[in-house]
């Protein structure tokens, strides 16, 4: 088998409609490569933001642990109970 | 049975004709709009009636279905904000014979009246006089195919507040066969050819979409509509 | 007869997390597979396949322009049979499925048009005729469009995905409508000037690197389809304790890469 062109001047050439030719692959490398690798860069940035959201829902469980210990002692917490315990917050944790 | 059938039926066509009734002017407008933008076309184009002949049925055709569209986003809204599309849900009643009901009601205060304008727009616009007959059967059969597509793009877009340029969007490339063939048949007329067949194919495509198009309403009005 | 009677292979089918799992032991693989064909399909067309006669070079666009639009074509129908196995079956995983082809699909409608109408330009001497097979090209992107709005519109996923599904099948009893109707009208306004010949008989040495192509752009279809659904099971899946686990596992082992790159 063997190239049909001569030399690589004439394959970029493509007999006077290299122009066509190479736009329209170029575009389409273009398209499908960005179809492939933008899902794994989003993937990636996925599984950080879930492994955030994770650890910050523990913080926030831990942090309710130990005011309600707190409460529990006997200091009066009401007034930063009720900040932490706004309707933001609920919405977010779901398990 | 038969009698519980129809009853879904007559009852909401009798009920969105009664509405209509009520709100003369508001479905008034596509009509309006039907007839002023036409006013538009020799403005735009050119005054000249040999060259405006040449545009007319495809023009008159493309209002038509602008008009129709512009309509079609109204037909479950209001019934969605007050609630009453909720009980339509819940009724023990097949879903898609009260939803054919509303469709035609839809087609009797628009598509009907747009088809029985038409024969003005078309001495407006110097359509020669073989394309009158063909025109008004095709506006007929095909603003009925219009009412029956757009009612699906405006049930799957009924619970959106925005819902009306997504509606153009979902509908548009379904109506492509049917402005085709509706616009074709008055070319047909007008080049001296036997115009029956497209305006057949019309009545076909008329015929598919009765017995299909009320089934996805029913269908996309229950995902979308009932939460 | 097992496989009929005992559907558990069918409900593991339409596990997310299966799937996910699944998915990911063959991506290398399949990746791996998808670049070598493609890339040898590419080479054997742009470099070693002999030029048209009539057409001359301009013709190797075929290699991607009849590929793109085998796939924009199939694609709708994955994406609406698989609207329909979640309307019928409710399986979430196919829901994702067809969330997920909606834009492949429109790139590849894209591509095709371009490279069409790129094609177009040293043959007919113009980039765009409102040929038969160009407008329904057109149309089919416009009913992608469509699917994808609807899908970006709703707050609730199950409204979208349901609502998706529908369209996707109403543009599916549409298509082969839309399809007859625009060839009609082609037919009846076929401007004279312009003359589409349908592809000659193709040579073997043309016809062999084409279908190196159509076999890469599948394989490239299922890769990008695996990979959008995954991030989507992802997305949907995020509050289970698997994915969850999921994420802090992946996270760690990056933290122990890294500090041992540092170190």
């Amino acid at each position: 088998m063997t190239m049909y062109f001569a030399n690589f001047d004439q394959l970029i050439a493509m007999g006077g409609h290299g122009v066509y030719v190479w736009s329209a692959f170029a575009v389409t490398v273009a398209a499908m490569l960005w179809l492939a690798v933008a899902p794994v860069i989003k993937h990636r940035a996925l599984l950080n933001d879930i492994q955030r959201d994770s650890q910050r829902n523990r913080q926030r469980q831990r942090d309710s642990q130990r005011q309600d210990q707190n409460q529990q002692a006997g200091q009066s917490a009401a007034v930063s109970n009720a900040t932490t315990d706004s309707p933001s917050n609920q919405s977010e944790e779901d398990f | 049975m038969a009698r519980q059938m129809d009853s879904g039926f007559l009852a909401w066509l009798r009920r969105d004709l009664l509405l209509a009734w009520r709100r003369r002017g508001e479905v008034a407008s596509p009509v309006l709009f039907f007839i002023m933008v036409s006013t538009l076309i020799p403005l735009g184009l050119t005054p000249e009636s040999t060259r405006l002949a040449e545009v007319a049925a495809g023009m008159v055709w493309v209002m038509a279905l602008l008009a129709t569209l512009l309509s079609v986003d109204g037909l479950f809204a209001s019934d969605y904000q007050d609630g009453s599309l909720e009980q339509m849900l819940i009724t023990p009643q097949l879903l898609p014979l009260p939803v054919l009901g509303k469709i035609t009601a839809h087609w009797l205060t628009t598509g009907l009246p747009l088809t029985l304008v038409s024969p003005l727009l078309g001495l407006m616009l110097s359509l020669p006089a073989a394309g009158f007959i063909p025109l008004l059967w095709s506006l007929a059969l095909g603003t009925a195919c219009l009412s029956l597509i757009g009612a699906v793009g405006a049930a799957l877009t009924v619970s959106l507040r925005k819902g009306g340029l997504l509606l153009t969007l979902l509908v548009m490339p379904l109506y492509m066969p049917v402005i085709i063939f509706g616009s074709a048949s008055v070319s047909y007329a007008i080049d001296g050819i036997n115009w029956l067949p497209p305006l057949a194919v019309l009545g076909a495509l008329c015929a598919a979409a009765v017995a299909l198009c009320p089934l996805a309403v029913a269908g996309a009005l229950r995902a979308t509509a009932s939460n | 007869m097992n496989l009929f009677s005992d559907w558990t292979w069918f409900h593991r089918l339409g596990s997310p997390r299966w799937f996910y799992q699944n998915s990911g032991r063959w991506l290398p693989w399949l990746s791996v597979v998808t670049l070598v064909v493609l890339a040898t399909g590419l080479v054997w067309g742009l470099a070693f396949a002999p030029a048209d006669a009539k057409q001359g070079n301009s013709f190797r666009i075929i290699y991607i322009h009849v590929p793109a639009s085998f796939l924009a074509l199939a694609g709708y129908y994955i994406m609406a049979i698989a609207g329909a196995v979640g309307l019928i079956w409710k399986m979430k995983l196919s829901y994702m499925v067809m969330k997920s082809a909606a834009p492949i699909g429109a790139v590849l409608t894209f591509i095709a048009l371009f490279t069409g109408a790129v094609w177009g330009k040293p043959t007919w001497g113009t980039y765009w005729v409102w040929d038969a097979r160009i407008t329904s090209m057109l149309i089919l992107l416009f009913l992608y469009a469509g699917v994808m709005a609807l899908q970006y519109a709703y707050h609730s996923v199950d409204a979208a995905s349901k609502a998706g599904a529908i369209l996707a099948l109403v543009g599916t009893v549409n298509i082969p409508i839309i399809y007859k109707s625009v060839d009609w009208w082609y037919t009846l306004h076929q401007p004279a000037t312009i003359k589409l010949t349908s592809a000659p008989s193709m040579h073997p040495d043309m016809f062999q690197p084409l279908l190196v192509m159509i076999a890469g752009f599948y394989l490239f279809y299922a890769l990008v389809l695996i990979l959008q659904t995954r991030n989507e099971i992802l997305r949907r899946e995020r509050n289970t304790s698997w994915v969850r686990e999921l994420a802090a596992a992946k996270m760690t082992t990056n933290t122990i890469a890294n500090e041992a790159k540092s170190e």
